[in-house]
C-alpha cells in the first residue's frame, strides 16, 4: 500500500471519528435547545416577546408596507372629463333606465336598433362605450316617498291608518332584510386621442434625442454624466404631457366623439358635472370612503394619489378592496345561437339579485378596415382547407358552417351602417365590509353565494356560459373594471360580432320606479318596492285602474289594500266600492264602513231612504226613519250614545221625508229622498 | 322579438394544430432557435447534426405547450398567470413618502 493512501486513510478515519464524536455530543444539545425553545415560546414570556415582535413588524410595515404601489390610469379631471395618463379622455353620463318591461316588442326592438347604430357610427378605433348598471339593496326609497306624501296623517281615516301602519312596518322589515333591489345606470365613453408630439414626449423616444444632444454638448469623454443628466431631464411618471394648445385640440377631438354619442344615443344621457364625476370616480376607487373630499380646481392636478389611497389585496378567488371583498363573474360564451333585444331581462328584472353588484357591458370600436381584412383572411383560410393534395375540393361540415357564419357577417358589414364591435360583459360582485376574521368569513360565505346566484342568472339566458374569474385573472381584470379605468386593450373576454347583435347586451331597461308621491306601497315580481298613486294628475289625467287576474289570485285583496291606503293617506278621502262577491266586507267591517248588501230578491234601489210604498207617496214608519237616522249618524261618525245628535237627525230626517215623499203619486215617476236633501236642509 | 345572430366562428380564435394563429410566431421562433443554436455551434450527436433533432423537438414542445395553455383553460390564461407571477398580489395604497 502506498504511504499516501495510508496517510489519506488515517486522515479520513480521524475526520470521520471527529465528526461522529461531535455529532454524538451536539445532537442531544440541539434537541434539548429545540425543546427549551418550544417551551419558552409557549410560556407567557415567550408569548410577550412574540407580541412585541409582531407589533414591531406591524409598525415597520406602516412606514414601508409590503406590495407594489397601486396606480391608476386616471391622471386628472380636465373641465368635466377624465384625463388619462395616455392622453385619452373619458366622460361619464347619468343615464335614464327605461321602464319598457310591459311595452310593445317594437319599442324594445327600436331602442336596441338605435343603440346598435350608436355603436356602429364611425368613431376613433379604440373608443370604449361602457354601460354600468349598479344595483344594490333598496334602502326603502318608496317608503320614504310615501311617508313624505302622507305627511302627519291629518284628516285621514283612523282605523284604516292603523292597518296602514302595520303594512308600512312589514315593508320596512322586508327592506331591512334586503328583500328589494334598486339600480342606477351610468354610461362612460373613453376616447383615445393622439396628438402630434405624444409619441416623442416621453419614454425612450424622449431619452434618445436628449442623450444625443447632451453627448454632443459635453463631449464623448463625459458620456456617463451626459446620460445621467439626459435621463434626469426626460424621466417621467408615464403621463403624456402636452402644451396647452395641443391639449385643448385633443380635448376638442374627444368632445366631438362625446357629442356624437350623445346625439345617437336612444337613452337620455346627462353629462356628469365635474363634482359628480369626481364623486363617482373617487367612491368607485375607494370602497371604504363615506364622503368625498373637495377637489381643488387646479389645472393639471394629478389625482392618482387620491384615487389610490386604498390597498387592493388578494391572491384568491376574491380581492379585498379596502374592507370589501369583491369578485368578478364574466360571460365567457355569449347567448347562442341568437340573442333577443330583451335578453338581459334575466339580469335586470331578476328578483333575487338584491345584493350589491355592478353589471358592466363594454363595447370597443374596432378599426373597421382591419377588422374586415381579418374577416376576409379567415374566409380565405377556410376556403384553402377544402383543396386536397390531388386538387379535389371537399368541405367538411365544420368548415362549411364556419364559412357560412363568416360570409354572413361579411355581407352584413358590406355597404351598410353595420360595424364589427368587440363586447365584454361581466358583473362585479361586492361583499359586506369586513374588519375582523369572523366578519370576513361571514362576508365571504355570502359573497360566494351571491356569485353563484349571478352565474345562475347569467346562464339563464339561452346559450350563455358564465363563471367566476380565477385568482390570476381576477387580479389582472379587477383594476380595469373600476369606474373610469376601462380601455381598449384586450383582456381575453372579448366577443366579436356585429353591432346589431351585441347591442342587446347593453343593460338599459328597468322596472317602473313607481309614483313620486305614492299612497300605496307594493312589491313587484322583479324585486322592486314601488309606490302607486292613482290620483297623481301629473301622470294620470283620468284615474282608472284595471286589475286583472284569475279567480283567487288576490284582486280583491289588492283592491282592499289600495282602499285602505287611500283612506289612511289622503285627507278626507271617501271610498265607494261595489263588490258583488262581498270580498271587501271584512275590510268594511274593520274600518267601520257602511256596507250595503245586495239582495237580488228585493227590487228596492240601493238607497237607505227607499222603502216599500214610497212610490205611492206613503209616509215611512218609525223603523224606516230610525234606519236612515242610524245611517246618517254612522256617516257623520257620531257616537251611538249621542242622544242629542240622534234627536236632531230624527227631526231633520222626518222633515226631509215630509218634503219629498208627497212628490210621489200613483202612476208617476218615483222620487226618492237622498242624503243630499238632508244636507241641504241641515245647511239651511 | 327578432332573433339577432351570435356567430361563434367570429369571436372564437382560429386554431391550427391546437395553436391559436396569433401564437404561431412563437412556435416558429422556438423552432428557429432550436435549429440555429446547435447549427452555429456545430454540435453533433451520434454523427447526426444536433439541429435536426432540436429543431423538431422545439417545434413539438412549443406546440404541446400552446395546446396545454389553451385546451380546457380560459382565454388569456397564460398571460394572466404570467402577470400574476411577476406582480405582487398586493397593490398597496399610496403613502406620503411616495411623494419624496
Amino acid at each position: 500500500m502506498e504511504p499516501m493512501t495510508i496517510i489519506g486513510g488515517i486522515l479520513t478515519a480521524t475526520g470521520a471519528g471527529f465528526g461522529v464524536g461531535a455529532g454524538m455530543r451536539l445532537l442531544p444539545v440541539g434537541l434539548r435547545a429545540q425543546r427549551d425553545l418550544k417551551r419558552w415560546k409557549a410560556s407567557s414570556e415567550g408569548k410577550a416577546h412574540e407580541r412585541v415582535d409582531d407589533l414591531a413588524e406591524r409598525t415597520r410595515k406602516l412606514a414601508r408596507p409590503s406590495g407594489r404601489r397601486r396606480d391608476s390610469s386616471i391622471a386628472g379631471i380636465y373641465e368635466d372629463a377624465l384625463r388619462h395618463t395616455d392622453g385619452a379622455y373619458t366622460r361619464g353620463y347619468a343615464a335614464e333606465l327605461l321602464p319598457t318591461m310591459l311595452a310593445a316588442d317594437s319599442v324594445v326592438e327600436a331602442r336596441c336598433d338605435e343603440l346598435a347604430r350608436m355603436l356602429a357610427v364611425e368613431k376613433p378605433p379604440g373608443t370604449v362605450i361602457q354601460f354600468r348598471l349598479s344595483s344594490g339593496p333598496d334602502s326603502g326609497r318608496a317608503i320614504a316617498a310615501h311617508l313624505m306624501a302622507r305627511g302627519g296623517g291629518a284628516l285621514t281615516h283612523p282605523e284604516a291608518s292603523q292597518l296602514h301602519a302595520m303594512n308600512i312596518d312589514y315593508y320596512r322589515a322586508a327592506t331591512e332584510s334586503r328583500a328589494y333591489r334598486y339600480g342606477m345606470l351610468s354610461v362612460w365613453v373613453r376616447v383615445p386621442v393622439r396628438a402630434a408630439g405624444d409619441a416623442t414626449s416621453n419614454g425612450l423616444s424622449a431619452f434618445i434625442p436628449a442623450a444625443g444632444r447632451e453627448i454632443r454638448r459635453q463631449g464623448i469623454s463625459r458620456i456617463a454624466r451626459a446620460l445621467c443628466s439626459s435621463y434626469a431631464e426626460t424621466v417621467d411618471d408615464g403621463v403624456v404631457r402636452r402644451v396647452i394648445e395641443d391639449e385643448a385640440a385633443a380635448k376638442e377631438q374627444a368632445e366631438k366623439v362625446f357629442r356624437l354619442v350623445e346625439r345617437e344615443s336612444p337613452i337620455s344621457l346627462r353629462r356628469f358635472t365635474r363634482d359628480e364625476l369626481w364623486q363617482a370616480v373617487y367612491l368607485g376607487h375607494r370602497q371604504n370612503a363615506r364622503s368625498v373630499p373637495f377637489l381643488p380646481d387646479m389645472p393639471g392636478l394629478d389625482i392618482r394619489d387620491y384615487l389610490c389611497g386604498e390597498t387592493i389585496d388578494g391572491d384568491g378567488w376574491y380581492v379585498m378592496h379596502g374592507s370589501h371583498p369583491a369578485a368578478i363573474v364574466s360571460m365567457f360564451v355569449p347567448p347562442q345561437p341568437t340573442i333577443f333585444a330583451d335578453g338581459l331581462r334575466a339580469l335586470t328584472h331578476h328578483p333575487g339579485l338584491t345584493f350589491r353588484h355592478t353589471v358592466v357591458a363594454e363595447f370597443v370600436t374596432l378599426d373597421q378596415r382591419k377588422a374586415v381584412k381579418r374577416l376576409d383572411r379567415r374566409i380565405r383560410q377556410i376556403r384553402r382547407t377544402h383543396i386536397r393534395a390531388d386538387g379535389r375540393h371537399r368541405e367538411s361540415p365544420e368548415a362549411k358552417a364556419a364559412r357560412f357564419d363568416l360570409e354572413s357577417v361579411r355581407d352584413h358589414v358590406t355597404g351598410s351602417r353595420e360595424a364589427l364591435v368587440e363586447a365584454r360583459f361581466y358583473a362585479m360582485v361586492y361583499g359586506d365590509p369586513a374588519r375582523t376574521r369572523s366578519e370576513l368569513k361571514a362576508s365571504l360565505t355570502t359573497l360566494e353565494q351571491n356569485c353563484e346566484q349571478m352565474v345562475t342568472a347569467m346562464q339563464s339566458i339561452p346559450g350563455v356560459e358564465a363563471a367566476r374569474e380565477e385568482p390570476a385573472s381576477l387580479r389582472a381584470l379587477y383594476h380595469h373594471a373600476l369606474v373610469g379605468e376601462t380601455d381598449a386593450r384586450p383582456t381575453g373576454r372579448e366577443i366579436t360580432e356585429v353591432a346589431h347583435s351585441l347591442a342587446a347586451l347593453a343593460p338599459t331597461e328597468s322596472a317602473w320606479e313607481g309614483a313620486k308621491r305614492p299612497h300605496t306601497l307594493c312589491s313587484t315580481p322583479t324585486g322592486r318596492l314601488i309606490g302607486l298613486n292613482f290620483f297623481d294628475s301629473a301622470s294620470i289625467s283620468s284615474p282608472l285602474a284595471l286589475v286583472l287576474g284569475e279567480p283567487g289570485s288576490g284582486k280583491s285583496t289588492a283592491m282592499a289594500r289600495v282602499i285602505n291606503d287611500v283612506l289612511a293617506t289622503l285627507p278626507e278621502a271617501h271610498v265607494q266600492a261595489v263588490d258583488f262577491g262581498e270580498s271587501l266586507a271584512p275590510h268594511a267591517d274593520v274600518t267601520q264602513g257602511r256596507h250595503l248588501r245586495f239582495n237580488i230578491e228585493d227590487k228596492r234601489t240601493i238607497n237607505i231612504w227607499d222603502y216599500p210604498g214610497l212610490e205611492h207617496g206613503e209616509m215611512p214608519n218609525e223603523a224606516e226613519i230610525a234606519l236612515v237616522v242610524l245611517d246618517a249618524m254612522k256617516l257623520a261618525r257620531v257616537r251611538a250614545d249621542d242622544n242629542l245628535a240622534e234627536d236632531i237627525l230624527t227631526n231633520v230626517v222626518t222633515e226631509v221625508f215630509k218634503n219629498e215623499v208627497p212628490r210621489n203619486r200613483r202612476g208617476g215617476v218615483k222620487h226618492e229622498p237622498t242624503h243630499s236633501h238632508l244636507l241641504a236642509l241641515l245647511e239651511t | 322579438m327578432r332573433a339577432r345572430p351570435i356567430r361563434s366562428n367570429i369571436y372564437l380564435p382560429v386554431v391550427r394544430f391546437g395553436v391559436v394563429t396569433s401564437d404561431w410566431k412563437f412556435v416558429l421562433a422556438a423552432t428557429l432557435l432550436g435549429y440555429a443554436i446547435p447549427f452555429w455551434l456545430g454540435l453533433k450527436m451520434w454523427r447526426v447534426p444536433l439541429e435536426l433533432r432540436t429543431g423538431i423537438l422545439a417545434a413539438v414542445l412549443s406546440i404541446a405547450f400552446f395546446n396545454f395553455v389553451r385546451i380546457g383553460r380560459r382565454p388569456f390564461w397564460l398571460q394572466h398567470h404570467l402577470r400574476a407571477a411577476m406582480e405582487s398580489s398586493r397593490k398597496r395604497r399610496t403613502l406620503p413618502r411616495d411623494q419624496v
